[in-house]
This record gives structure tokens, C-alpha cells and sequence, in this order.
């Protein structure tokens, strides 16, 4: 599944570190997310949307999609 | 840029938490150390028969069951990522050790050679041993996995 993470965390000027932070989950987490080798669970997914103001679909993709 | 992958405490030099692991894993310490002290205790003829034998046989079984409530635990406070982590190694582990435990028991009964120490098989303590260096191994593969 591809993702916006690292862009739109770039455009808040925050570090994977803060990110983890704010979430409650550690860094290697989001680091694996952005990475895209890890997808997160549907709660973790809705608390990024929250976070970033943005719908879920507008952070990830599904590229398996047409 | 990816920013290095080093856990959180050797990036921000803070100190190994080795007490925090001493008192994750106090209580195994003490069943495996329970468990050789039962076994050898059993062994001895001035043991009388009765109930003392079978309350030093299960006397290891009280700090397992903690162990295993700690380590459940300490599971559920890590986040969904390395949960996934810890499964993964477990289900890996417990997979291989039955396979190998499997392949080494037929291997004795085929009549394969085998030290003195080992010609009846593993044992409990063996067994475990093997599982927790899988489990070990699960853990490098899963983290490299995700990394």
C-alpha cells in the first residue's frame, strides 16, 4: 500500500520521532509505514487522518486498485 | 532521507534498560532455577514419598504462570508493529522447535549417534533452550523484515 507519511510529515517540519510521539507508537514504526513495510491497522490509519486533517484515502492508497 | 534505524535508546544514548529486562525475565530466572533445584531434589533417596515430592515437583509451575502474565503483559504494552514483531519470532520458534524436536527424536530412533548427554533425547530444558534461540533468530528476521 503506498502513502503520503513522509511528505506530509516533511510539510509539517516534524522528525519521525515527533511523529511517533504524538501517534504513541515508536519511531521504527512510522519509519516502517513510510518505508512501505508496514501497513498500519485501521485505527492507527484513522488516528494519521485525524492528525493530519485529511481522509484516509488521501494518505494512503491501495495500489492493487484500479 | 531515511533517518538511521537504531532503537530509540542507543540513538539518544540513553543507557541499555538491563534492570528493566532483569525484571521482565525475573521470574523465569527463578522457575528455570526452581525447576533444576526440584529435579535434583526428586533424585535424592531422603526425599520422603508423598505429598513434599509432588509440592516440589509443581513449586517451578508458580513463577512460570507469573512469567507467562508478565510477559502477556509486556506484549500488550508495546505498540501494533512490534507486536506483530513478537509474533511473528514466537510463531517461528514454536514452529521450528516442534520440527526440530520432531527430526532429532526420529533421528534417536532411527539409532543415530548422539553424545552421552543427549541419547535420550532433548529433555524439557533442551527444548526450551532451542526455542528461545529460535525465537532470538525470529526476532532479527521480523525486525529486518520491517526495516
Amino acid at each position: 500500500m503506498k502513502n503520503r507519511l513522509r511528505e506530509l510529515r516533511a510539510g509539517k517540519g516534524w522528525s519521525q520521532g515527533d511523529l511517533a510521539e504524538r501517534l504513541k507508537v515508536s519511531r521504527q514504526t512510522i519509519n516502517s509505514i513510510e518505508t512501505e513495510k508496514y501497513d498500519p491497522s485501521l485505527p492507527l490509519a484513522f488516528r494519521l487522518s485525524r492528525l493530519f486533517k485529511l481522509p484516509v484515502e488521501e494518505i494512503f492508497s491501495d495500489e492493487s486498485a484500479g | 532521507m531515511n533517518e538511521p534505524l537504531l532503537p530509540d535508546s542507543v540513538r539518544h544514548r540513553i543507557r541499555y534498560p538491563f534492570l528493566g529486562d532483569v525484571q521482565l525475565n525475573v521470574w523465569a530466572i527463578l522457575a528455570v532455577g526452581l525447576a533444576i533445584a526440584a529435579r535434583w531434589s526428586l533424585r535424592q533417596p531422603w526425599l520422603p514419598e508423598g505429598t513434599a515430592r509432588w509440592a516440589i515437583a509443581l513449586l517451578p509451575l508458580l513463577p512460570s504462570y507469573l512469567y507467562a502474565n508478565r510477559l502477556v503483559r509486556w506484549t500488550i504494552s508495546h505498540d501494533e508493529m512490534q507486536r506483530r514483531i513478537l509474533l511473528e519470532a514466537l510463531v517461528f520458534a514454536a514452529m521450528w522447535t516442534v520440527f526440530l524436536r520432531m527430526a532429532f527424536d526420529l533421528y534417536l530412533a532411527a539409532g543415530g549417534a548422539m553424545s552421552h548427554r543427549l541419547r535420550f533425547g532433548l529433555g524439557v530444558e533442551g527444548t526450551f533452550a532451542v526455542m528461545c534461540f529460535l525465537y532470538v533468530v525470529g526476532c532479527v528476521i521480523a525486525n529486518r523484515r520491517y526495516q
